[in-house]
């Protein structure tokens, strides 16, 4: 039976619906990971490409010429330990704020639970992330056991609730992605201000600095009240045990993310109701 | 009397116009960013369409829709334009939500208003068999199931494995159809995707959906082609300016609809002041089966060789019979002042079967001028014919003409 009626409750989820397309949600998934090496020659390879030419370009500027402290970590293992999981955050951010626009055509035609775009970039994502992943570990490693490069590693038990670090960045991504989705539909103006608003937020990440150097108590609050700081400095401390993060800032960096995932979800539920009448 | 499988209950959707009131931050805001961008947010109002103009500036698309339909029926969901057609239809598929009003549908619902929905041009046939499929609503085990079954119905075996940007419009459009005929949901909304390939693909489109209504399961169909809404359904809702106008019997309210909506049916408007030549009156009786009609006309200056021409048609327009001066061989060689010339179709009436007809009009200088054109100008019905067969007193289910036709066995 389906019923069609206003809805009143936007905390309202639907989980059983979006259950029911599981299967929807792992073609779409299979869908993004293939379409994306159509008619390239590298294929998979530039998601090893990409992180690792950022990480050379940060540890030529900010490593080499502006010589910003790394906490005495080796430079490949410090950065890229932070753009792992930026990049992560970022592609859940993107594919869950484009998912409405970019399938528009296909949303105008047919009903499915909407929410299933945005996971599905959740999980494709992953495979990213995981490619991703094995190059850090080839880096770390290496230093690992040539021993070069400032600073003994000191891997941890911490390391055991990787997956949970995962899930936790899924969700901060998510519910930023959610938020943009649901603000770019009304307002286009915001899909202008958003290169801005990611760079912003990178530079408010301590991806090229060590949370440690901030000393500014306004620039340190700025920076502990971003949600993907500590997952970056959880990762470095999982793999290193260098950190300056406390378990305070691991308390309200979940309460703000339990925040955003969940307004933003609802936001998302309000605003892709009519969606198709506004794009 | 069947089971309810759709009920909707004053269904409404209204759009907000451009009308800018400051009531709230929000509203400000919005106001703000329009006079920065000078751009229009969100106007959604359709020129033409000012009487449905709300209080608060709101456009009722849909306005207290309200019908049922019952398991196993087929509703033709028909109206010009603008009347809110596709929006019910957004609505019922979910795709959009109503402000106010609630619909019940009882089984599992699938909805095709595109072919191909879902497809992704740089994947295979292949791979977008399974997401469309998916993007439709069928689980992946239930498209592996059909899968042989929809490649076969697409025809396009040998290039399952291409990708489908280099297929042909008409293997794309297959191939999408496919997909969604072997859908099996209990209750079908399928929007006016006939319009879409050639005829050959109309027709089979058309036996599909025939198919997929003789197994019992409920459609609604949005159409503007009066035939295949006849041919297929056996209801119809008929929407006008968002409301429910008429619903009933397909046959009924198909005939209603194209006769109203029929350009200037029995009405004479004036015409042009530079033709001398206007027609002033037109009859149509029936002298036993001969149709006659009479058609006075007139001249206000003298003008040469004037000829009639009468064209019968049905009322989707196919034309059953023409008389003019090639084959009646009259024309009036000089007018001045007024004339009447009657065309005869003699035994006419024995030849049609039930229906209502339309007759356009001419008034030409053969191969020279026209002076006077009026397609439906008048209408006459049929309705005294036998019906073939009780349960299908639908004349069009048996052709145009009245013949009966005998079988035999050897």
């Amino acid at each position: 039976m389906v019923i069609i009626q206003p809805t009143k409750n936007f905390f309202n989820f639907k989980l059983k619906e979006v259950l029911e397309y599981r299967d929807l949600l792992m073609l779409l998934v299979k869908r993004d990971l293939t379409v994306i090496y159509k008619q390239t020659i590298l294929g998979p390879l530039w998601f090893l490409i990409q992180p690792l030419i950022t990480t050379v370009v940060f540890t030529v500027i900010f490593g080499r010429v502006a010589n910003i402290s790394t906490d005495g970590l080796p430079h490949m293992v410090f950065y890229m330990s932070g753009i792992v999981i930026w990049n992560y955050t970022q592609g859940v951010m993107n594919t869950a704020g484009n998912s409405l626009a970019s399938n528009s055509t296909m949303l105008s035609k047919v009903y499915f639970p909407r929410i299933i775009i945005p996971l599905s970039g959740v999980v494709s994502n992953l495979v990213y992330l995981g490619l991703n992943m094995l190059m850090f570990l080839a880096f770390y490693l290496y230093y690992y056991f040539t021993q070069t490069g400032g600073t003994q590693f000191a891997p941890n038990w911490y390391m055991l609730a990787f997956p949970l670090l995962i899930l936790y960045t899924a969700v901060v991504g998510l519910g930023v992605g959610l938020w943009i989705a649901a603000v770019t539909t009304k307002y286009r103006d915001f899909r202008f201000m958003l290169p801005f608003f990611v760079q912003t937020w990178m530079y408010a990440t301590p991806i090229i600095f060590p949370a440690s150097v901030v000393s500014n108590p306004v620039y340190r609050a700025i920076i502990w009240a971003n949600p993907v700081s500590i997952a970056v400095e959880l990762n470095r401390f999982m793999f290193t045990g260098q950190t300056t993060l406390d378990l305070n800032a691991i308390i309200i960096g979940c309460v703000s993310t339990i925040i955003i995932f969940f307004s933003g979800l609802a936001l998302f539920n309000k605003v892709q109701r009519n969606f198709v009448d506004v794009i | 009397m069947g089971k309810t499988v759709i009920s909707v209950e004053n269904i409404s959707k209204h759009y907000r116009l451009g009308v800018i009131d400051r009531k709230t931050f929000g509203d400000e805001f919005h106001y703000f960013l329009k006079k920065i961008f000078r751009r229009k947010l969100d106007d959604f109002v359709k020129i033409g369409d000012e009487g449905r103009i709300g209080a608060k500036g709101l456009f009722k698309a849909l306005d207290n829709v309200s019908f049922t339909v019952e398991q196993g029926d087929v509703i033709g969901l028909i109206g010009t334009n603008g009347s809110g057609k596709s929006t019910l239809l957004k609505v019922l598929t979910r795709i959009t939500e109503p402000t106010s009003g609630k619909a019940m549908l009882d089984g599992r619902v699938g909805s095709l208003l595109e072919v191909g929905t879902g497809f992704h041009p740089d994947l295979t046939g292949r791979e977008n068999i399974y997401l469309s499929g998916a993007v439709l609503g069928m689980h992946k085990h239930e498209i592996d199931d059909k899968f042989d079954e929809i490649v076969k119905f697409s025809g396009v075996e040998n290039f399952l494995d291409t990708p489908v940007r280099r297929y042909s419009s008409g293997m794309y459009v297959r191939l999408g159809f496919a997909v969604a005929a072997h859908l099996e949901p209990e209750i079908l909304l399928i929007d006016e995707v006939l319009a879409v390939g050639d005829a050959e693909f109309q027709k089979k489109c058309l036996s599909k959906m025939n198919d997929i209504a003789k197994g019992g399961r409920t459609i609604i169909f949005v159409s503007h082609n009066m035939n295949a809404v006849r041919e297929l359904c056996n209801k119809c809702v008929w929407l006008k300016d968002g409301k429910v106008y008429k619903q009933g019997p397909s046959a009924q309210i198909v005939d209603d609809y194209l006769r109203e909506t029929a350009s200037g049916a029995g009405v004479f408007p004036i015409v042009a002041p530079l033709d001398p030549v206007q027609i002033d009156s037109m009859t149509t009786s029936f002298e036993g089966d001969d149709l006659i009609i009479e058609n006075k006309i007139s001249s206000s200056a003298l003008v040469q060789t004037v000829e009639v021409v009468n064209i019968i048609k049905t009322n989707t327009s196919e034309m059953i019979a023409k008389a003019n001066f090639v084959n009646t061989n009259v024309a009036i060689n000089e007018l001045n002042g007024s004339a009447t010339m009657i065309v005869r179709f003699p035994g006419l009436k024995k030849l049609l079967t039930n229906g209502h007809y339309y007759i356009d009009v001419f008034l030409n200088n053969p191969y020279v001028r026209t002076y006077v054109s009026r397609t439906k100008a008048l209408e006459f019905t049929i309705d005294d014919k036998q019906p073939i067969n009780s349960r299908e007193n639908n004349a069009n289910n048996f052709g145009l003409l009245n013949i009966s036709p005998t079988c035999e066995v050897k």
